[in-house]
């Protein structure tokens, strides 16, 4: 399983994002200050954003899922139920549990934020997709979530792309990235 | 550099010729290709502008046709429509307060000029919001079906008032009763004078 | 003192609570109801009983400054200049005393450059700063920040502490989840 960036190039306004790289199976960590571009290389490493120039070029990864900084842009779900079934799951699988993310008739937005990222975690997780891309997953997160995160994504197999500035609970074991103003190097 | 009161201005004087007669209609329809359409389409969409038109354009005109009545009541639409695209892509941030408290004073007028201003916000909030919604549901795998579309528009509905809500109580902790003080800027450019000059002299057309 | 005295509202449950000047964290897991305390400590939320005093005095009649936790969607005003200056505004203070105001708040802030920008352009610390600076504009009594450094990454978290210490405010209540950023705290409130 890889996933090339080659020479892509993606300008919006006075931002440009320069990116060659190339990522494979396991756990990548993506840091970099406030502004350096994480997450548009997240939307373009997910086939969200089209580059401008260069190539995104994917090899066995079949399915790709991002999840977004701020849980409440990806709610499409009338109930906390329905938001799991948008996802194409149960609500039923463990990490629901392991994640104490309720499911039910309740409405999304009745819950905190830190709740409603543990039911956007349980969910895509659960979906277990070849290519899963975090941005700032950790954020809004207590310390027993955060924890728990950890080692699913450490458990995971596939390819996992987390974009944070999280420095006492991201994985220790991963391939680690600095993204400067809009460039991606290798650490 | 641009002044919204001459904007306003040539808005309210093009709209006069547009009804008034058809040539006047076209003469105002080649004055929005000349000053208009650059700003219009810099901003937006042609896939936000063309349904609206063929809604309020093409629909009356049909009716009108098959009723007897007047079908070049849709062309005359079209145009104002086009003017008002055009209006509301040249509004800046600030332009709306500025305007209404020169005209209404720092009573009512910061009043009105806040709740435009605080709309025009809501407006480009509720753009976001689709747009996330959008991508949360190509994320998801989704189509953007018609299915989608009453679920999409009472998610939508909820954000916006939920988004309200809190903009009111932060108005409130922030002291906001009624009015405020706030000093009108305007920098008019030669290009507004020329945009009105123009639209006075399409009035020519009126006589020939 | 900050006094709190039988709160009850959705899962808050406080019989009493004293909160001493200076810079007091709020801590507890998700769900916990650290959102809604400092909500009904900044006066945007009325509780469903108890009572909230600051130095004696309602919440709502407090002076008091707040920045949500979701720095993409807290700015009301389409222009950065706007959103820092509502406050003296709407207090109908005299447009120079304003003018100079803010601009003195924005150069403290670092954020003078931006007071022309629109804000739907910032990036995510630029709009927490602005949101801040607006929040202190008034010089509050209380300053209540909705886990601001979630978004932030540790160097702007730091800046951002450092820039809340130097203003003196009487109160700051700061919720957060970070270990780093909690030992910076004179106290802890653990819900």
């Amino acid at each position: 399983m890889r996933l090339v960036l080659d020479a892509v190039r993606c300008t919006r306004g006075d931002f440009s994002l320069c990116a060659d790289a190339e990522f494979s199976s396991g756990v990548h960590l993506v840091t970099g200050r406030i502004g350096a571009g994480k997450s548009m290389l997240g939307s373009v490493l997910a086939g969200l954003i089209r580059p401008d120039s260069g190539q995104v070029v994917l090899e066995d990864c079949g399915s790709r899922i991002l999840l977004m900084q701020f849980p409440e842009y990806q709610v499409t779900g009338a109930s906390l139920s329905a938001e799991a079934a948008s996802w194409g799951v149960m609500g039923t699988e463990p990490v629901f549990s392991l994640l104490g993310a309720k499911t039910g008739s309740q409405d999304p937005f009745s819950l905190s934020r830190g709740e409603l990222k543990r039911l956007m975690l349980a969910c895509v997780f659960a979906k277990d997709p070849d290519v899963l891309v975090l941005d700032e997953p950790y954020a809004s997160l207590d310390e027993e979530a955060k924890g728990i995160l950890t080692e699913l994504i450490e458990a995971r197999r596939g390819m996992t792309v987390v974009f944070s500035h999280e420095s006492e609970f991201a994985p220790q074991t991963a391939v680690t990235w600095r993204m400067e103003r809009g460039g991606l190097v290798r650490e | 550099m641009s002044d919204i009161r001459f904007r306003l201005l040539s808005l309210v004087l093009l709209s006069v010729l547009c009804f008034a007669d058809l040539v006047g209609a076209a003469a105002v329809f080649c004055w929005w290709l000349a000053f208009g359409a650059k700003t219009t389409f810099a901003r937006l969409s042609w896939r936000t502008v063309l349904p609206v038109l063929v809604v309020f354009c093409l629909f009356p005109s049909a009716v009108l046709f098959f009723t007897g009545g007047d079908v070049f009541y849709g062309a005359k639409i079209f145009v104002l429509a086009l003017l008002a695209f055009w209006f509301s892509a040249s509004l800046l941030p600030g332009e709306l307060m500025s305007l209404f408290v020169r005209v209404f004073g720092q009573g009512m007028g910061f009043d009105l000029g806040m709740t435009a201003e605080l709309s025009v916000q809501a407006l480009s909030g509720v753009r976001e919001d689709l747009f996330h919604m959008r991508s949360a549901l190509r994320i998801k795998g989704q189509r953007f079906s018609p299915g989608a579309v009453p679920f999409l528009g009472a998610g939508l509905l909820v954000l916006s008032l939920r988004r309200s809500a809190f903009s009111a109580s932060v108005l409130a902790r922030r002291g906001y009763v009624s009015g405020g003080t706030y000093v009108p800027v305007f920098s008019p450019g030669a290009g507004d004078v020329v945009m009105l000059v123009f639209a006075v002299l399409l009035y020519g057309v009126l006589f020939f | 003192m900050i006094e709190i005295e039988d709160l009850r509202h959705g899962v808050l449950d406080i019989p009493s609570l004293g909160i001493a000047p200076g810079l007091t964290a709020v801590s507890g897991r998700n769900g916990a109801g650290k959102t809604t305390l400092l909500k009904i400590c900044s006066g945007l939320l009325l509780p469903d009983s108890g009572s909230v005093k600051i130095d004696g005095v309602e919440p709502r009649m407090q002076n008091a400054g707040y920045v949500s936790e979701f720095p993409d969607r807290h700015l009301l005003f389409g222009i950065v200049y706007d959103e820092i200056a509502s406050t003296l505004r709407f207090a109908r203070l005299p447009a120079d005393e304003i003018d100079r105001r803010v601009r003195q708040t924005a150069e403290e802030a670092g954020i003078v450059h931006l007071l022309d920008r629109e804000c739907r352009t910032l990036s995510g610390g630029e709009k927490m700063l602005v949101g801040i600076t607006a929040a202190i504009i008034d010089d509050p009594v209380l300053l209540v920040l909705d886990e601001p450094d979630s978004h932030l990454d540790p160097v702007t978290a730091e800046e951002f502490l450092a820039f809340v210490s130097s203003r003196k405010i009487p109160y700051v209540l700061w919720s957060s989840h970070s270990r780093t950023l909690l030992s910076n705290a004179e106290a802890e409130v653990r819900l």
